[in-house]
């Protein structure tokens, strides 16, 4: 602050990398993970014409071990991170921050803590729960023929612990009975081998909240509106499953959501799972108006509206937040937060609201 | 061969506990060297300080020995190491950036170990000194800094019989670590350290027979002094430390099951205390746990020897499970 209640004008930087996911087919378990991730160059490319328009020189580089030596080369102000998995695994998502520690350099995103929670849905469910945020009655099940917990009530839904972007997520999530979870549950088991979490379903609307860090934090929630694919579904058990998303994303439409309630916890979810600058939470609304948090997302799909369809920056075009807004703001605050702090992103101290640990789902 | 160590400077750390902990990284990396020899690998022991990146690229070494667990002072931090590693695509010793974060966090180390079954004693996150205590915790409690590993802040005080110990211990902790504080029921009963060594997929365990130096309560523990002795010597502290070999499938069983949860690789300790009635209770998880040369102290080494696996012995199986 120059004087107490003005901020410091800050440059925008001269010279920005665009890091991305280096994608090949080989490097994911199934066509639907690859699918999510097959045009992150292309992506890239249109996120780099916006910082060009900002006068800004920006060079593109996939996120792989030739980085390095490509970052030395380039000497940028500032790197925006885009890569959402590196030789397809997402839980080595938290090197690219680290690497980009280590060389000293300004990066957009969250950091190593944020991106490596990011990939365990287990844990940030715990450390949401604990931080008083309200998370579904919930169970971590590593084989599929694991003992349910009996204080978990059907409908149950099935999702993969360490992937994003809805992967395995479909009309089949939903499970009404044992029999049903157990399909689920080993479908996806012998797809990914890896862990599963059972959530009680929350039947009601989706609300997506995607949060934009700064001076000040903030929330520009939105409910998805299904106009096609779910629409003969009940109401309330409309989700967003991977073809919703990915396939008939054309579907999907979003409608200004108002609760300050929501805003706030989001406001603290954001700080309890260590995300920086910008980032996404899923909220089921039950029918009594109730928030419960599904999934965060840390450094969600980004790129310009029109272009990429990011449903991050829909959003908030929508509520009159364009994407050249979002990109200066993000610098602004990269920019400032380097200059200001010689800690890495994720130990800032954010005290989190104590809540007493109470038992939920297996965890009783 | 590569053997990276934190690079360990005053200036770095918070306090003289912190950085007495680090202090002879260096000293400590440089004695695998002789050891390496013995194997007919050229070792180089290299800081993992902010050259790391082109160090490891001038010297193309075909595996790293990861001993780094603090950079700049910062425990996350050390956490990139193994990312970078991978970026690179070298292979290296002890756990990856998850599972080293997950070891910079009790409380998610807890929550993990809880879920997959592993006995924990009764805890909760704290992060204001008056927050409310969940009624279902009984004392007598102990106090840890969630973040930090060690055995910092682990003393007499850490301890606290009643609530009004208990925030002003809170209070103490908070305001000069900044960080979140762990309390947990505190087990009175026998302690042990068991070491689970992925080379062979075996449990080593010793029992810490600790008898604390004037202490005037009940509670037998491994405190600050009992681990680093600063300014005096281990032998100065032998009549209140000794090991004792210990053996127990069942502990095997929880110690190999609390491995995987945590996300260990290649080796890792795990603190573990038993109560009166012969239950045990998973207190600390150490991925990449303290590995140096038996003339250091280190706990694993010298349970290794005792059972038969010298410290080059242990290196050439280190290192052949993690080339492969």
């Amino acid at each position: 602050m120059t004087n107490g209640d003005q901020p410091a004008a800050v440059a925008l930087p001269a010279r920005v990398a665009i890091l991305f996911s280096e994608v090949k087919r080989e490097y994911f378990p199934s066509e639907e993970a690859y699918l999510t991730e097959k045009n992150a160059d292309i992506y890239a490319g249109e996120v780099a014409k916006y910082v060009v328009k900002m006068g800004i020189d920006v060079a593109l580089f996939p996120g792989n071990e030739a980085v390095v030596n490509k970052l030395r080369y380039f000497k940028p102000d500032l790197v925006v991170n885009l890569v959402d998995s590196v030789r397809g695994d997402e839980t080595l998502n938290a090197s690219v921050p680290g690497m980009l520690e280590m060389l000293h350099l300004p990066y957009t995103g969250s950091g190593i803590l944020g991106q490596s929670l990011n990939t365990n849905k287990y844990l940030t469910y715990q450390l949401l729960q604990n931080g008083g945020i309200p998370v579904p009655h919930h169970q971590l099940v590593t084989q599929p023929n694991q003992l349910i917990d009996p204080v978990l009530r059907y409908p149950l839904f099935a999702k993969l612990n360490n992937m994003h972007s809805s992967i395995a997520i479909d009309d089949n999530s939903i499970c009404q009975n044992e029999k049903e979870l157990r399909l689920k549950l080993k479908q996806m088991y012998e797809e990914y081998h890896q862990p599963m979490l059972v959530d009680e379903f929350i039947a009601g609307k989706e609300v997506t909240v995607p949060v934009l860090d700064g001076l000040n934090t903030k929330v520009y929630p939105a409910e998805r509106i299904f106009t096609n694919g779910e629409t003969d579904k009940p109401e309330g058990y409309k989700i967003v499953t991977f073809k919703q998303k990915w396939v008939a994303w054309q579907g999907t439409t979003f409608l200004k959501h108002d609760d300050d309630n929501l805003k706030e916890l989001a406001r603290k979810a954001f700080s309890l799972v260590k995300m920086s600058d910008y980032s996404r939470f899923d909220v089921r609304v039950d029918g009594a108006g109730r928030n419960y948090f599904i999934d965060a997302n840390a450094n969600p799909f980004f790129g310009p509206p029109q272009e990429t369809h990011s449903p991050y920056t829909m959003i908030l075009e929508m509520y009159g937040v364009n994407f050249e807004e979002i990109l200066r703001r993000l610098f602004v605050n990269t920019m400032r937060s380097a200059s200001s702090s010689g800690a890495p992103k994720g130990e800032r101290r954010d005290r989190p609201a104590d809540q007493p640990k109470t038992p939920s789902g297996a965890n009783g | 061969m590569a053997v990276l160590y934190s690079d360990a400077k005053r200036k770095y750390f918070s306090t003289d506990e912190d950085y007495l902990t680090e202090k002879d990284s260096d000293k400590e990396a440089e004695a695998f060297l002789p050891h390496l020899k013995k194997l007919g690998v050229k070792g180089v022991a290299l800081p993992a300080d902010s050259h790391l990146m082109e160090n490891l690229r001038r010297i193309e070494p075909s595996m790293v020995i990861n001993l780094a667990v603090t950079i700049r002072g910062s425990f996350h931090l050390a956490a990139m190491v193994p990312g970078i590693l991978e970026l690179l695509g070298i292979p290296y010793t002890g756990t990856t950036t998850d599972g080293f974060l997950l070891g910079c966090n009790k409380f998610l180390t807890y929550t993990l170990m809880e879920q997959a079954g592993t006995p924990v004693p009764r805890f909760q996150l704290l992060s204001r000194a008056k927050a409310p205590v969940d009624k279902q915790l009984r004392f007598p409690l102990i106090l840890k800094l969630n973040g930090e590993h060690s055995n910092v802040e682990i003393t007499r005080e850490a301890v606290v019989e009643n609530e009004r110990q208990l925030r002003r211990r809170l209070k103490y902790l908070l305001k000069k670590y900044k960080q979140d504080v762990l309390i947990s029921e505190f087990i009175d009963g026998r302690e042990f350290a068991a070491f689970w060594w992925q080379p062979n997929g075996r449990v080593y365990a010793v029992e810490r027979k600790i008898n604390l130096p004037g202490n005037s309560t009940k509670h037998q523990f491994m405190d600050y002094d009992l681990v680093w002795h600063p300014g005096k010597t281990e032998a100065d502290y032998a009549e209140y430390l000794q090991y004792q070999s210990f053996g127990d499938k069942r502990l095997s069983a929880l110690v190999k099951r609390a491995a995987l949860v945590t996300k260990m690789e290649g080796y890792g300790k795990f603190d573990i205390r038993m109560d009166k009635k012969g239950n045990y209770f998973f207190i600390d998880a150490n991925a990449n746990c303290y590995l140096a040369t038996p003339d250091k102290e280190c706990e694993l080494s010298r349970t290794l020897k005792a059972n038969g696996i010298n410290f080059t012995l242990a290196l050439k199986q280190l290192m052949e499970k993690n080339y492969d």
